[in-house]
């Protein structure tokens, strides 16, 4: 036999209290001085005795009812023979999930919800019978097997049952359960549970039932168990995200950005948001946000002049809350660098007649400091275009199919490339070039003078540094091509009769852009016109921002080598808790980001060539509970809240007979008897104080032979002779 | 000096005034009264006739009878006299024994006798008071007169319940000394071993006396009415007792009924007037009660 709720067995403590009551009516005894005690004499010898077995077996009666219920209380289980002829003690493959994801930090009273999560865990270890296998999954941004194979060392398990830790990855119920279903799988005989102990949270199971319910787990026959770690709604506020006007900055520069802050609580929240670069606040907010609300916190900040270094590295924070994984995100700034651009050109002979005369000249002016590399399109078979950030390509005839393929592959990264027309280039070669953005077909000439262009999106980042209010200027363009633009294709300036003059178009995850003019003055005077070379360094500095650019890493994803770093060459990984590791030659940076920070990029010589953030999913921080009865829906399984309804649910599962409902009956029905008992004696003592002792009668024998011949005549007895 | 005040008030005075207490034999007073004497007297109520002898006043002589059979015979007449009353009453200690009622068992006694007191010598009769334990504490022979009756309630007030009873041996004792016939009304609580009680009783009663047995009891000694368990201290002997009385009181009661009917049948057999008289019940109604019961006892 064992116990559901051993705790409650403290109430058999109650069972001194009838006994105390006895003994201090025992010691509560008075003296009362009486005229005799020879009548008390003679009874107490015949009540004392038994008074005292009715006193003790009331005693007993009442100690009686008071333990039953106390144990009817702890919920008492019959296991063993009887859950064996119960049928329960069939073996058992049990996988146990248990989410690790950073939302099961949240307290409930004095411990987390990982804590609760696994002392669930063990009350199912604990009930584990010889012939049970165990297996034990952890459930973070991926599924990790801590026991993938089920093991029946019910101790083995247990052991890597408390190695269980929180991540600060989020949750992902199908990829938990594909691996718990894996791990039932590997055994044939036995009946098969898969436990999920989870906080509840939304966001973890947003999954497709078919990708984890598939024909297999319904041939399986799987019992799943759903073990919410508790049943309280979870109060959170996150920083979902943190968005910078620009992913460059230079010392003194001011910078805009917007934080996106979540309130997953029932109530309104008042926080203050900071922005910190070491140990300086560069710039704070106050965060109001309603119950449910997520509300957009605008701030700006200065780079402090003295930023040096690949990127500004700093956090976005919160006040806090229960939970502080999803208070803060990082952020690395990479701090502007010049451009590298890779001029592919045909012909030769003096730099002035050369196509990418003026293309050089404008990179050369000012302060950009861009680097320009030209190359003839034969070297483009050959050449890593990877470390340029845009291959300008100058009136080239025709690409070769494998710069055609290097270029898609560059596009596909991210790379930009821009495409200058003339009059070598054949429509016909540049047609089978799938990543351009338009068909060319035959150029038509301009009437002699300037022709009108037009800015149809004025407010596309080439134009940021064009004043909005200065028309664009007529062009003396003498020609161009008619472009017959392919999906997705988009002008952003015409000229004449609707011609596209610049066309933008995206190819994989980098953009192409067709300039329809020639970059020498053949065509016209487009590159010693007033927009040339704003436009051009608008170009370069765009294709900087997309190869610079870092999106916004997770904990548990993978990070790639960036673009501005050279792949020949391994890299360093220094994570924020100071571990390093080694990215070799063609991997990434890192396969998962192991947890949320700043994180350093070191080449051979030990610099810091790169710096990226890594942060925690902040839609994990939504702790509003499911509700039972959609995800019930979506699969089917047991719902369990809390581990009493566990405990309760592992005892009759077994086949274990409860046997608190016999208990209660039993103190039930030992309490009637008591009842009864108690009150028979209180009627027995009742019944003592009738018939009292008549006084004042007279004289039996006199009065006795009178009455006798007095109810002869009057026909009315009387109870007790002599008695009127 | 005790006044019939502090014992009596004017309301159980009033109720006493038409009440009278009677002897149901005949009485040897000293003095001529209203009642029957066992000499024969000077009354005009006949008692029988006798054979003339020499001497006898031939006032007397019954002529019808002579003139039947020549025969002398002198006509006799009841002789009428004062009654003696002695009240007896116990004043032992466990006649202390006072619980439920007004009064403990001995004021209640004492009470009673004045009343009675109050009234034999309201009814120009003589009453005598003895007051015993183990034996005759305090004695007031038979007198009358208002006086004595003082006296009498003087003594009633000077004594108290205290000490042991042997009841056998002081009404012994005061039976002896009774030379003449009279009535006898012993108030006790009869706590004592009965033999010596009646063998007493007999010997009053061997002297035609008439006796009156007045068992006074408080109600807590009858039903034993105590709610928790107590330790009982005889009064007497100052021995202890542990007891539940809720378990014991039917075994009590019966056990007291079984005495008080004992006591009760001897009385019967014995010719004694018996009265179990309860503390709570007023004394004078009980006294007036009982009275008319006895007046009706004689018709």
């Amino acid at each position: 036999m064992s116990f559901l709720s051993s705790t409650m067995l403290a109430g058999l403590f109650a069972m001194i209290v009838p006994i105390l009551i006895h003994l201090l009516q025992k010691r509560r005894v008075v003296d009362i001085p009486f005229s005799t005690l020879r009548f008390l004499k003679k009874v107490s010898a015949k009540t004392v005795r038994s008074a005292r077995v009715e006193n003790l077996l009331l005693l007993i009666l009442r100690c009686a009812v008071l333990g039953l219920v106390a144990l009817a209380a702890a919920r008492p289980v019959l296991s063993g023979l009887a859950a064996k002829f119960a049928g329960g003690q069939v073996p058992r493959v049990i996988a146990l999930v248990i989410y690790q994801s950073y939302s099961m930090s949240y307290r409930v009273g004095d411990k987390n919800r990982l804590d609760l999560a696994k002392e669930m865990a063990g009350a199912v270890l604990d009930q584990c019978k010889p012939g049970d296998s165990v297996a034990i999954i952890g459930a973070t941004d991926r599924a990790r097997g801590f026991i993938p194979e089920p093991t029946v060392e019910i101790e083995v398990a247990r052991k890597a049952l408390d190695s269980v830790q929180m991540t600060e990855g989020a949750s992902s119920f199908a990829a938990a359960m594909r691996a718990a279903f894996q791990a039932v799988s590997r055994r044939d005989n036995g009946k098969r549970q898969i436990f999920v102990f989870t906080d509840s949270q939304p966001r973890s199971w947003k999954f497709e039932p078919e990708s984890v319910i598939s024909a297999d787990w319904k041939n399986a026959e799987i019992e799943l168990i759903v073990a919410h770690t508790d049943a309280v709604q979870g109060a959170n506020i996150a920083l979902l995200g943190v968005e910078f006007s620009s992913m460059f900055v230079s010392p003194g520069s001011v910078v805009r950005g917007m934080a996106s802050v979540a309130n997953f609580s029932e109530a309104r929240v008042e926080q203050l948001l900071e922005l910190r670069v070491g140990d300086e606040v560069l710039a704070d907010r106050a965060v109001e946000a309603e119950a449910g609300q997520n509300v957009s916190i605008p701030f700006e900040f200065q780079v402090p002049s003295g930023a040096a270094g690949p990127a500004l590295a700093g956090v976005v924070s919160l006040s806090g809350d229960r939970i502080t994984m999803d208070d803060k995100r990082y952020f690395a700034l990479s701090m502007a660098q010049p451009a590298k651009v890779l001029c592919v050109e045909a012909g030769d002979g003096p730099e002035k007649v050369r196509p990418g005369f003026f293309l050089r000249k404008a990179f050369a002016a000012g302060t950009t400091g861009a680097t320009v590399k030209t190359v003839p399109p034969v070297e483009l078979d050959e050449l890593n275009v990877d470390p340029y950030s845009a291959v300008f390509v100058l009136g080239v005839s025709a690409l070769s199919d494998r710069a055609s393929v290097r270029l898609a592959k560059y596009l596909e990264a991210g790379g930009t490339v821009a495409v200058f027309a003339g009059d070598a280039m054949s429509a016909q070669a540049w047609e089978r070039v799938e990543w351009m953005p338009a068909k060319i077909h035959d150029p038509v000439e301009f009437p002699a003078g300037r022709i009108q262009s037009k800015l149809l999106e004025p407010q596309h980042p080439l134009f940021v540094s064009w004043d909005s209010k200065t028309p664009f200027p007529a062009l003396g363009q003498r020609k161009a091509f008619k472009l017959e633009q392919r999906k997705g294709a988009r002008g952003l300036i015409s000229i004449g009769d609707d011609i596209p003059f610049l066309l933008l178009g995206t190819a994989g995850q980098g953009r192409v852009i067709i300039v329809n003019a020639s970059a020498d003055l053949a065509w016209g005077n487009f590159p010693v016109s007033p927009v040339f070379l704003p436009l051009l360094q608008e170009i370069g500095r765009l294709a900087n921002v997309r190869t610079g650019s870092d999106k916004a890493v997770l904990v548990g994803e993978p990070v790639a080598v960036p673009r501005s770093l050279p792949r020949d060459a391994p890299f360093i990984v220094s994570a924020p808790s100071s571990e390093t590791t080694v990215a070799a030659i063609g991997s990434p940076l890192l396969d998962q980001a192991p947890q949320s920070g700043i994180y350093d990029v070191k080449n051979q010589q030990n610099e810091v060539v790169h710096r990226f953030a890594v942060n925690v999913d902040g839609t994990e921080g939504d702790l509003r509970l499911n509700d039972p009865e959609q995800l019930l829906q979506r699969i089917t399984h047991e719902d369990l809240k809390g581990s009493e309804e566990l405990a309760q649910w592992l005892a009759t599962s077994r086949g274990a007979s409860p046997l608190w409902p016999l208990v209660l009956v039993l103190a039930v029905f030992v309490f009637i008897i008591e009842t009864i008992y108690s009150n028979a004696l209180a009627l027995r003592r009742a019944a003592g104080e009738d018939g009292q002792i008549m006084t004042g009668r007279l004289n039996r024998r006199r009065f006795g032979q009178r009455r006798a011949g007095q109810s002869a005549v009057a026909g009315a007895g009387q109870s007790e002779g002599g008695q009127p | 000096m005790a006044s019939i005040s502090e014992f009596l008030t004017a309301e159980s005075m009033r109720k006493l005034e038409s009440l009278a207490l009677r002897s149901r034999y005949v009485s040897e007073g000293s003095q001529s009264g209203g009642h029957k004497s066992p000499l024969k007297g000077q009354s005009v109520e006949f008692a029988d006739r006798r054979e003339y002898v020499k001497g006898d006043n031939l006032r007397h002589l019954d002529w019808k009878v002579f003139a039947r059979t020549e025969k002398y015979y002198i006509r006799q007449f009841e002789a009428e006299t004062s009654l003696r009353v002695h009240l007896l009453i116990d004043a032992s200690a466990s006649m202390g024994f006072q619980y439920s009622g007004r009064f403990s068992k001995y004021e209640y006694a004492a009470r009673l006798a004045a009343s009675l007191a109050y009234l034999v010598t309201k009814q120009q009769d003589s009453v005598g008071l003895t007051i015993y334990d183990k034996q005759v504490r305090d004695r007031l022979p038979c007198k009358n007169g208002a006086r004595h009756l003082r006296l009498i309630l003087d003594r009633l007030a000077a004594n108290s319940a205290q000490d042991g009873t042997d009841t056998g041996l002081a009404l012994h004792s005061m039976a002896e000394q009774l030379s003449r016939r009279g009535l006898i009304i012993i108030m006790s609580d009869c706590f004592d071993d009965p033999e010596g009680i009646f063998s007493a009783i007999a010997h009053f009663r061997k002297r035609m006396n008439d006796v009156v047995l007045l068992q006074i009891v408080d109600p807590v000694e009858l039903d034993l009415s105590l709610s928790s368990i107590a330790q009982f201290v005889d009064m007497e002997t100052g021995e202890k007792l542990e007891l539940d009385p809720a378990h014991a009181r039917a075994a009590y009661k019966a056990e007291m009924q079984g005495f008080v009917d004992g006591i009760r049948e001897r009385c019967g057999v014995m010719n004694v007037d018996y009265r179990l008289a309860s503390t709570a019940e007023a004394f004078d109604s009980f006294i007036q009660q009982y009275l008319l019961d006895r007046k009706k006892m004689a018709l």
